[in-house]
């Protein structure tokens, strides 16, 4: 070895140190100082490239605009888009929860067609198109001009609004007006006794104007939990001074807003509103004039509201008469009150009384026109047009559309031969017997996600896109439509509603179907037909950070906000509204049928039964598949009062059977002040085809009678029992 | 230099958890782990009869996960944020007990500790945390304490802060609750893992063994400056070499 070093040799060695020594400096604390600097992003043998991607949520009618972050071709994160007046840029978990589910681990991603032993076959999208076709053409051979009877489809379509254009389109040719709108289970009611009333279904003013108000009632309307962006809007009002009532018999998240709340019993809404008019035709608290101008037979209304004194209100709703006036005199002393009617006052078989109860004293009131007055609703603000569009390319077709409630009948006589199965058929109440309905029909095409009951139930299974998988326009609560471009492309065969219901058209009626290249190109063809949409050019939605308000009848016309009758009359024929109606008569409150409240009651099922969705579910055929959600989720809980726990001698967390004459179901006590007595509460989302233990449940519709009005049916209201099966309490 | 801080109204949260679910999403966090928290504790003045308090990680101006980290990985940046590099994380843990808000979490991809870092890595240029963008009630506000524009120090101005402190030792959290928040005692005590209060004295041994072992390079390094070795200077030196070893090897 040697005993000596060169100086030249010693040089080197101390220079490679100090290298050496830099080196391993290098990523110090600084690199990671700065906000604004994304590491990696971009660099060689760093985390590639994002690209930002505008887009909406195709969930609730919040219509939630964002920017998709994508890298590497999938979507990392919805970023709100800040600019969304109606949203302010934020975003609830349902929303969100689209980012797992298109990467799903449990989703379908290529036909299959039912094989004569039960078992799936794969095919291909080809394959399934002309399998479809050819049972379509078949029916249409066999049965001629009645061919268009015997097929339905059942809505929503997944996509986009020009998928329902594009189906639409398909049945129209097949001679079919069947679509079965998924407002039949939630805000159906309300819009069709808007229109009555007032020529309108939608909200008759927009979300903004809540600040404008002096009092907001939310009757039924759990904004917090249903539409958590729309938060913001109680927030701003009750900042502005806004008086905000709340109306409903459980404490809900929309609670913590408002300044006063009422808790009347399930489906006594009607009472309570009549007892409202009452008391202000026996104050004298309305403008006659102007009331008569508005009523044709204002009188009327008088006689119908006359018995409902605050002692009958407090008999009925279980709200003590002293709150009950006070609730009804700030109504009388407001001078700008806007009412929220909720999705709830539809699911009773009294609702329709109950919705035009309301409606009458909002008009009796001075609160239909102008700003800061109106009536809301959920899950409205369907643009109009589709009709006037397709009549105008492929001719009228008039024909008297059946609800689900006749097509049910339908099935079940064997008079269905072909049925495109959109949504869950488990969203209509006794869905067993649904079920065995839809078995009777030959052909059941299901557009879907997972292996679901839906899918189960069906012949041939083709799958659907989310929403960020395809382009297309959709439209939210205040009847503002919203663009999207594709974000990421579809895994395997699954392809959008509006592809599929093209080639379906296309492959049945050749030329005849109004082909077209993609959303956009139909989109375009629909503005340029629709006088109502003529300002609503693409170009103007695609730079717009949260769409545009329907209508804009000229090119570069401005949006109207606020409320739509900007004439100060009615929009209905006659400028006016009528208490006797031709098929609902006069305003006459009962009871919802089955109500263990009223005269039906029976004793084998005293409690009331409500159901409803919680904040972290929406659609029930998708949300149930989200691990992100199912972190928060509870299973199938029964909220009931301590007072209802102590009288059937209910533990917290205790195993019991929810009963009613059609079922039961397995749930677990969850006691809470926040629920009056004598009711429970249960979430509709769980589904028994869930891989999630957490939202794993047979459906509450498995347990609800078949009961509709003439327009809903009702989710709500009838008796049940709680059965206690195991001692256990829920760890 | 910007000082980046969140601020919390907790009294407008209502627990929707769109926070923690925009959370794990931008930052992949794997589920059953968390980078924020919405703590709900019995309060009988609430209409749901709980109050909620989001939070995660107080990028605390005394942390002591910075240090409990035997590597330097983890460290108090000069714009306020506590940060981890990952490159020189080694996954002990020390951090992880040490915090007393339980903040951290293991990561089971990389093996390395992992927590709120205001969405650094994945956000846009300028762009706020993805809880604090997509809360519907906006109870979440981020952004410079030391610009007196920023909504941030306004907010601080105008209300009054709160924080929520261990109760053995105050690491002087960043995250400020406004006005009011109920609980304000539920940090743990805070800690550092023995075995790295260990590597603290190991670490000043061998600091002044490298010191002296250095002082040693640095007088060999002027020795050779000075007197360097004089077997490098002619082809006759290298022959004396060679032939000693030759020698040598005779012998």
């Amino acid at each position: 070895m040697q005993d000596t070093y060169s100086r030249r040799n010693f040089l080197r060695l101390s220079a490679a140190l100090l290298a050496g020594g830099a080196a391993v400096m290098t990523g110090a604390p600084e690199r990671a100082l700065g906000m604004g600097t994304i590491s990696g992003r971009g660099e060689p043998g760093g985390l590639a490239p994002i690209s930002f991607v505008k887009g909406f949520c195709s969930f609730c009618q919040a219509r939630c605009t964002y920017q998709a972050q994508v890298r590497n071709g999938m979507v990392e994160s919805f970023i709100g888009e800040k600019d969304n007046r109606w949203t302010g840029g934020s975003m609830c978990p349902k929303g969100l929860s689209v980012i797992e589910l298109i990467n799903s681990p449990y989703r379908l991603t290529e036909p299959m067609l039912r094989q004569p032993d039960g078992s799936w076959k794969r095919i291909s999208y080809e394959e399934a198109v002309r399998i479809t076709a050819s049972k379509v053409r078949e029916c249409l051979e066999k049965h001629g001009s009645k061919a268009g009877d015997r097929m339905a489809l059942t809505m929503p379509l997944w996509d986009s609004r020009e998928s329902e254009l594009a189906a639409e389109m398909t049945l129209h040719l097949a001679g079919c007006v069947h679509m079965m709108p998924p407002g039949e289970t939630c805000t159906s009611t309300a819009s069709n006794m808007l229109t009555s009333l007032t020529g309108t279904g939608n909200c008759t003013t927009t979300v903004n104007e809540l600040c404008n108000a002096h009092t907001v009632v939310l009757w039924g309307a759990n904004i917090n939990d249903l539409y958590p962006p729309y938060t913001r809007w109680l927030e701003m009002a009750k900042a502005r001074g806004v008086k905000l009532v709340y109306i409903d018999p459980r404490r809900t998240r929309t609670s913590l807003w408002c300044t006063t709340q009422l808790q009347p019993l399930p489906g006594t809404d009607g009472a309570l509103a009549l007892g409202a008019i009452r008391y202000v035709f026996e104050h004298g608290a309305f403008d006659e004039t102007k009331a008569r101008a508005l009523i044709t037979d204002l009188d009327k209304l008088r006689e119908d509201a006359a018995p409902y004194t605050p002692e009958k209100v407090q008999e009925i709703t279980g709200v003590p008469a002293d709150e009950a006036v006070a609730f009804y005199a700030a109504l009388a002393e407001s001078p700008r009150t806007i009412l929220w009617l909720g999705g709830a006052l539809s699911r009773y078989t009294n609702g329709i009384q109950t919705v035009r109860a309301l409606i009458f004293l909002q008009a009796l009131t001075d609160n239909i026109f102008g700003s800061g007055r109106g009536i809301m609703t959920m899950q409205s603000g369907k643009p109009g047009g589709d009709d006037e569009f397709v009549d105008a390319l492929l001719g009228p077709l008039d024909k008297a559309k059946m609800n689900f409630r006749r097509l049910r009948m339908a099935m079940e006589k064997g008079n269905i031969d072909v049925l495109f199965l959109n949504c869950s058929y488990r969203r209509y109440p006794d869905c067993d017997n649904v079920r065995k309905a839809i078995e009777k029909v030959p052909f059941v095409v299901h557009r879907g996600f997972f292996m679901t009951e839906e899918t189960e139930a069906s012949d041939l299974f083709i799958p659907a896109v989310f929403s960020p998988e395809s382009q297309g326009s959709g439209y939210g609560n205040e009847k503002q439509v919203v663009w999207r471009e594709k974000i990421v492309e579809a895994p395997g065969s699954c392809v959008p509603d509006w592809q599929f219901y093209r080639d379906l058209g296309i492959a049945l009626f050749g030329d005849r179907y109004p082909g077209f290249k993609d959303p956009a190109d139909l989109y375009e063809r629909f503005v340029s037909i629709v006088p109502s949409w003529k300002g609503m050019t693409l170009d103007r939605l695609r730079k717009s950070p949260d769409g545009l308000v329907w209508p804009i009848y000229e090119p570069n016309g401005e949006e109207h906000l606020g409320n739509v009758f900007r004439d100060g009359k009615l929009l209905t024929p006659e400028g006016t509204m009528t208490v006797q109606d031709r098929v609902f008569g006069r305003i006459k409150w009962t009871y919802p049928k089955g109500s263990p409240l009223g005269k039906e009651r029976d004793e084998k099922y005293p409690l009331v039964l409500t159901q409803g969705k919680v904040l972290w579910h929406w659609q029930q055929t998708l949300t149930n598949f989200s691990r992100e959600l199912a972190q928060y989720t509870e299973g199938r809980f029964v909220s009931i009062n301590p007072e209802t726990a102590a009288k059937y001698k209910l533990a917290q967390g205790e195993k019991v059977l929810i009963e009613t004459f059609v079922g039961s179901l397995e749930a677990w006590v969850d006691i809470r002040p926040e629920i009056i007595p004598g009711v429970i509460f249960t979430p509709s989302h769980c589904t028994a085809s869930s891989p999630l233990e957490q939202n794993r449940s047979p459906h509450i519709n498995t347990i609800l009678p078949n009961y509709w009005d003439r327009i809903s049916c009702q989710h709500n209201g009838v008796g049940c029992a709680l059965r206690k099966i195991d001692a256990q309490p829920k760890a | 230099m910007s000082r980046y801080v969140m601020v919390i109204d907790a009294t407008k949260c209502m627990n929707c958890k769109a926070c923690l679910v925009a959370c794990q999403q931008r930052n992949h966090v794997p589920l059953g782990h968390a980078r924020n928290w919405v703590r709900q504790t019995p309060d009988v003045s609430s209409p749901l009869g709980f109050a909620f308090q989001p939070g995660a990680c107080m990028h605390c101006d005394k942390p002591l996960c910075v240090d409990a980290c035997p590597t330097h990985a983890t460290y108090k940046a000069d714009d306020g944020s506590v940060v981890i590099d990952k490159s020189r994380c080694i996954g002990c843990g020390s951090c992880i007990i040490a915090c007393p808000y339980d903040a951290r979490y293991k990561d089971t991809a990389t093996g390395t500790a992992d927590k709120c870092d205001y969405c650094r890595e994945y956000s846009a240029p300028g762009e706020v945390p993805a809880c604090v963008r997509v809360c519907p009630t906006h109870c979440r506000t981020f952004g410079d304490a030391d610009n007196p524009e920023d909504p941030v120090s306004l907010l601080l101005k105008e209300n009054k802060q709160v924080h929520v402190v261990a109760k053995n030792c105050d690491t002087k959290p960043s995250l400020t609750y406004l006005n009011h928040t109920i609980p304000t005692d539920w940090p743990r005590d805070a800690e550092i893992p023995a075995t790295v209060k260990a590597m603290e004295h190991v670490a000043t041994g061998t600091r002044w063994l490298g010191g002296l072992a250095l002082f040693g390079v640095i007088g060999v390094f002027l020795k050779q400056l000075v007197l360097p070795s004089d077997r490098e200077h002619g082809p006759e030196n290298a022959h004396d070499d060679n032939s000693r070893n030759d020698q040598g090897g005779q012998a």
